[in-house]
């Protein structure tokens, strides 16, 4: 029932009729080539949202449906477009009204109710054009290989299809099922992912930075570091701060002393947030994680932008930049 | 060899017809002939792809092998370029038109819909200024060992070959989309004083 109406509408839609613009096509028609399509698409989000919620093929199951929109955009583009300009003439209004669709948030609702319209062109003069170009591909040069081989076969008369509102209606309420399954599936898990992300916590994100990094522990030794860094600060204990510095920051100042002294402001700060903002290897194939962090005090600046670099088998910092966000 | 172009081809014998006419910038080329070369250059330039993916996952990503896998990537698509070109203007001779509308894919979004639409019409009913037909007569499988030429595809044929088309251009693209938008995010995550 419904794989008849899905098979029936895809053939006569897309495959022959791609980019007609200069016929008409009736109401029914139309709803059903949309009602098609957004079934098959509700079936790809369905499926792809339930499998995004394990946190291993979140990445993918996003890249997949983006693949997905980037190739019916390519291929489906000229078929729906052509069934507007249709389903246009056969209401008997002007198809330039089409470019109202670019209008920002009412374009696309005013095209709707345009699409919806009666048919008003007579049966007579809507049948006469279709018929010739049937009669014309038919009789001569459809020759396909079933056509061939079914020579015998085409004696019988072929019986007009009716899916009855039975199957439009199970197929509307599957669909509206699979679009809600999908985008509260893809909703929650995204969700879920952001939050992982932002407590640096096991989750997409974190898989993904560990494999870049090539180790499991890179990002947790790195914030332990930053902990380290600034416990020491606050207990005064500067040689064993200054001992985590990558070299840039260590010189930023000059001496050792100055350096103290430039930090002895920045004392007894407490860390409220902090979380991953990304990680990359360069070209000399060194690794870098950069950090954001928030302090609980509220005196400016609040945030620091945190750099760590990897070298001597530790994490070391390379910068600390203190910004104000905006 | 001008007598076989009557023929509708098969997808081997649309890659042989592709490759023989490289060069070849008049007569005309019918739809069937061009969307089965089109969709097997798909068929295995993606292959190509895949089979560097999984090169990527056993050697590691910035391996040598890896490195040979892109170049003959890259080859196979200089491979692909002149016969593609010369079997595009062909079908553009079919549907009437000059070689020279093939540099509408250059305007931007609508060049490149434009053109698909001119991909998709069907040919002239008869000889136009360009030629004679091209494949248009079926061989059954009958006939085949008379002619030489394998049959016709079938229309099963062509649905499996232009499914596998697309799934195998979606892993490609995933594969590539995955960390190229992860290194965009990273590098803008760092936020300096303005």
């Amino acid at each position: 029932m419904i794989r008849q109406l899905v098979i029936d509408t895809i053939k006569e839609n897309i495959m022959d009729r791609y980019c007609e613009f200069s016929g008409t096509i009736s109401r029914s028609a139309f709803w059903k080539f949309m009602l098609v399509e957004h079934l098959l698409f509700g079936f790809i989000i369905a499926v792809l949202g339930l499998l995004s919620e394990n946190s291993a093929l979140y990445v993918y199951m996003v890249a997949i449906v983006f693949a997905v929109w980037v190739v019916a955009f390519m291929t489906l583009t000229l078929p729906n477009l052509g069934a507007m300009v249709c389903r246009l003439r056969d209401t008997n209004t002007s198809e330039w009204l089409l470019l109202l669709v670019f209008i920002p948030y009412i374009g696309i609702l005013i095209i709707i109710v345009l699409l919806l319209r009666d048919s008003k062109v007579s049966s007579v003069a809507s049948e006469s054009p279709n018929l010739l170009e049937s009669d014309l591909e038919m009789d001569q040069f459809s020759n396909t290989y079933e056509s061939v081989l079914n020579v015998d076969a085409e004696e019988g008369q072929e019986a007009p299809k009716s899916y009855g509102k039975q199957s439009v209606i199970l197929a509307t309420l599957i669909t509206i099922l699979f679009w809600s399954i999908g985008l509260y599936s893809f909703h929650s898990a995204t969700h879920k992912e952001i939050k992982a992300y932002l407590r640096m916590e096991p989750g997409a994100f974190m898989t993904l930075a560990a494999k870049t990094l090539d180790s499991d522990t890179a990002v947790s030794s790195a914030k332990q570091v930053m902990t380290e860094y600034y416990t020491n600060l606050n207990k005064e204990q500067y040689q064993a701060a200054y001992r985590l510095l990558a070299h840039r920051e260590r010189e930023r100042y000059g001496t050792y002393d100055q350096w103290v002294k430039s930090v002895k402001a920045n004392h007894g700060r407490e860390i409220s947030i902090f979380f991953l903002d990304g990680v990359y290897v360069d070209d000399d194939d060194i690794k870098h994680i950069d950090f954001d962090m928030t302090f609980k005090e509220k005196d400016y600046p609040n945030n620091v932008a945190v750099h760590m670099i990897y070298e001597y088998e530790t994490w070391r910092i390379e910068s600390i930049t203190p910004y104000e966000r905006r | 060899m001008e007598q076989n172009m009557i023929y509708d081809v098969s997808y081997m014998e649309a890659l042989k017809r592709g490759f023989k006419q490289y060069a070849t910038f008049s007569g005309r080329a019918s739809r069937s002939e061009f969307w089965r070369f089109m969709v097997s250059r798909e068929i295995i330039i993606n292959s190509l792809g895949v089979l560097s993916i999984i090169v990527d996952m056993i050697f590691g990503e910035n391996s040598d092998i890896s490195d040979y896998t892109i170049w003959l990537f890259i080859i196979m698509h200089l491979i692909y370029l002149m016969p593609t070109i010369a079997y595009s203007s062909r079908r553009l001779h079919d549907i009437g038109r000059s070689g020279m509308t093939l540099f509408m894919v250059l305007i931007p979004i609508v060049g490149f819909f434009v053109l698909l639409s001119d991909f998709v019409k069907q040919g002239d009913v008869s000889s136009n200024a360009y030629g004679e037909r091209t494949s248009y007569v079926v061989v059954t499988p009958t006939e085949e060992e008379q002619i030489g030429i394998e049959r016709t595809a079938s229309l099963r044929e062509d649905v499996t070959m232009g499914a596998l088309a697309i799934i195998l251009y979606i892993w490609v693209f995933v594969y590539d989309f995955i960390p190229a938008a992860w290194i965009a995010y990273n590098t803008s995550g760092f936020i300096t004083i303005p």
